[in-house]
C-alpha cells in the first residue's frame, strides 16, 4: 500500500464515517481542536480503521493520535507489525 | 399561573418541509400518501405510507450530525430550526429558561435494527458509538437542546400515538408553572420499516387499500379499512404571554388547556369513557365549555374502531354542541405521524385559527351512519373558530386532549382564562 493511497482512505473515513468536510482535512489537521473529534468519533475511527485495513487498534494507540497524519502513521506501523505476526 | 402562547411552528411531514408548504397542501386536500418507495414493499399487505418527499438531512444539518443521528432526530432537528426562525426566538441571555419536550414513540428503531445486522455480522466490535446516542427516543429532544443551545427544562413523552400532544402538553405545564420562559415543544418519529409495517398488519390496524394509495386515509369514511403509517415532525414554540408581548412576537394562538387520561381498559382497543374524560378534562383546565369550542382536529386515524369510538367520545364530551362542531381528521392527508402527530396536528389547529380555515376530511365519500358529525368533507372551509381542540389517543389506553384559542380572543379577552 502506497502512502497517498493510504492517506487517501483515511480521508474517506473522516469524511464518510464520521461526516467531516473533505475540504476541512489535511494530513497536518488537529484532530480534536480543528476537526472536532469527540470520545465518540474516536471510537468510530478506531472500527472503521480497522476494518477497512485488516488490523487491530487498541485505545491506547487511539488516545495518542493528535494529527490526521498520525493516523496514516498508525496505520502503517501496524500494518507492518500485524501482517509480521498473522 | 401565566398564559401560554404559541410563537413558531415548524414541520417536516408528508406533505413538505415548511410550514407553508404543509397548510397549503392540508387546505387544499392534497393527499400525501404514496406507494413506499424507501424499500420494495412487495409481500406487505400494506404498501403504502406518507413517506417525505425529497428530504435531504444536508440541507438541514452538518454531516458531523447527520452521521451520528437516525432520521427521527433529522426530521425534529429541521422542525425545530424552521420553529425558532418563525418565532425569531432569541436565546442568548436565556438559555436556562428555554426548554425542550419532543417525544417519539420508539425512536431510532431503523437505527437500532442495522446496528443488530452489525453486530451479527460482525460481533459487539460492528457496532458504532454512534448507534444508542443516535436512537433513543429522548435524543430528539436532546440533539434539539445541543443545536438551539436551550438549557431549561427538558422531557421526551414516549406514549405511541399521544407523545406529541403529550409532549406538547408538558411543555404547557413547565411555562403555566414558571420552569420557563418558553419552550420547544412537539414530536417525530420515522418508522417507515418492514417491520413496523408488518406488527401494525398484525394488529390488523393499516389500511391494505394498496391500488389506490391516495385515498387509503379515509377517516370517517364508511369505506375506510385502517390507518396509513407516515414520518415526520412538528415542533412549536411555546412561550409566556407576557414573554411574547414584550417582545412583539406574532402569536398563533393561545394554549389554554390540557388533558390527560388513561383507559384502563385494553392495549390497543380504545375505550369511548376514556377519550371523552380527556376531553371533559382539557375544557375544565382551560375553563371553557364545550359550547366555546368551534374545531375538533380529530385524532381521525381511519381505522374502522377509532373513528366511531372518536365520534361516540365527542358526543359524550359535548353533548348537544357535538353536531354544531366542525370535526375533521387531517390524517386524510398526512397519513399518521404515531408520536409526531399531535404536534403536526397542534400546528395545523394553531394555523386554523389563526387563518379562519378548516382543513377538510379528504377522501369521504361514503358517510357512515355510526359518523355522524360534521366531518367537513374534502374542502376547506372558512370559519371564524373562536377556540377549537386537537386530541391524540395511544395504545396503551393514552388519552391526550389540547385546548387552543384564538389570539385576537387572547388580547382582548384575556381575562376569561381559567
Amino acid at each position: 500500500m502506497d502512502i497517498p493511497d493510504l492517506e487517501a482512505r483515511i480521508k474517506g473515513i473522516l469524511t464518510n464515517r464520521l461526516g467531516m468536510n473533505a475540504s476541512d482535512i489535511r494530513m497536518n489537521s488537529r484532530l480534536t481542536d480543528e476537526l472536532g473529534m469527540d470520545s465518540l468519533d474516536a471510537v468510530e475511527l478506531a472500527i472503521a480503521t480497522e476494518r477497512q485495513f485488516g488490523i487491530s487498534i487498541s485505545d491506547e494507540d487511539v488516545a495518542k493520535l493528535v494529527t490526521v497524519a498520525d493516523i496514516a502513521g498508525l496505520v502503517h506501523r501496524l500494518t507492518q507489525e500485524q501482517r509480521g505476526s498473522a | 399561573m401565566r398564559r401560554v402562547v404559541i410563537t413558531g411552528l415548524g414541520v417536516v411531514s408528508p406533505l413538505g418541509v415548511g410550514v407553508e408548504v404543509f397548510w397549503d397542501s392540508l387546505t387544499r386536500g392534497v393527499p400525501g400518501v404514496r406507494r413506499i418507495s424507501r424499500f420494495d414493499p412487495s409481500g406487505l399487505p400494506s404498501q403504502m405510507a406518507g413517506e417525505i418527499p425529497n428530504f435531504d438531512p444536508l440541507q438541514y444539518l452538518p454531516r458531523r450530525d447527520v452521521v451520528r443521528t437516525d432520521l427521527f432526530i433529522q426530521y425534529a432537528l429541521a422542525a425545530a430550526q424552521e420553529a425558532i426562525a418563525d418565532a425569531k426566538l432569541r436565546l442568548e441571555g436565556q438559555r436556562d429558561r428555554v426548554g425542550v419536550s419532543v417525544g417519539s414513540s420508539v425512536g431510532g428503531l431503523p437505527l437500532l435494527l442495522r446496528s443488530y445486522d452489525q453486530f451479527l455480522a460482525e460481533g459487539s466490535e460492528g457496532v458504532s458509538p454512534y448507534a444508542l446516542p443516535g436512537l433513543l427516543p429522548n435524543m430528539a429532544a436532546g440533539w434539539i437542546s445541543m443545536r438551539a443551545g436551550a438549557r431549561g427544562p427538558i422531557a421526551a413523552a414516549a406514549t405511541a400515538c399521544a407523545a406529541g400532544n403529550q409532549a406538547i402538553g408538558d411543555a404547557f405545564r413547565a411555562i403555566q408553572r414558571g420552569e420557563a420562559d418558553a419552550m420547544l415543544a412537539g414530536g417525530t418519529d420515522a418508522l417507515i420499516h418492514p417491520i413496523i409495517i408488518a406488527g401494525f398488519c398484525a394488529l390488523r390496524a393499516l389500511s391494505r387499500r394498496n391500488a389506490d394509495p391516495e385515498r387509503a386515509s379515509r377517516p370517517f369514511d364508511a369505506g375506510r379499512d385502517g390507518f396509513v403509517l407516515a414520518e415526520g415532525a412538528g415542533v412549536l414554540v411555546l412561550e409566556a404571554l407576557d414573554i411574547a408581548q414584550e417582545r412583539g412576537a406574532h402569536v398563533y394562538a393561545e394554549l389554554v388547556g390540557y388533558g390527560v387520561s388513561a383507559d384502563a381498559h385494553h392495549p390497543t382497543a380504545p375505550s369511548t369513557e376514556g377519550p371523552a374524560r380527556a376531553m371533559s378534562l382539557a375544557l375544565a383546565d382551560a375553563g371553557l365549555r364545550p359550547e366555546d369550542i368551534d374545531y375538533v382536529n380529530a385524532h381521525g386515524t381511519s381505522t374502522p374502531h377509532n373513528d366511531i369510538n372518536e365520534t361516540r367520545a365527542i358526543k359524550e364530551a359535548f353533548g348537544s354542541h357535538a353536531h354544531q362542531l366542525a370535526v375533521s381528521s387531517t390524517k386524510s392527508m398526512t397519513g399518521h405521524l404515531i408520536g409526531a402527530a399531535g404536534a403536526v396536528e397542534a400546528i395545523a389547529t394553531a394555523l386554523a385559527l389563526e387563518r379562519g380555515l378548516v382543513p377538510p376530511t379528504i377522501n369521504y365519500e361514503s358517510p357512515d351512519p355510526e359518523c355522524d358529525l360534521d366531518y367537513v368533507p374534502n374542502s376547506a372551509r372558512k370559519a371564524r373558530i373562536r377556540a377549537a381542540i386537537s386530541n391524540g389517543f395511544a395504545f396503551g389506553g393514552t388519552n391526550a386532549t389540547l385546548v387552543f384559542r384564538r389570539a385576537d380572543a387572547t388580547s382582548h379577552h384575556g381575562d376569561t382564562s381559567g
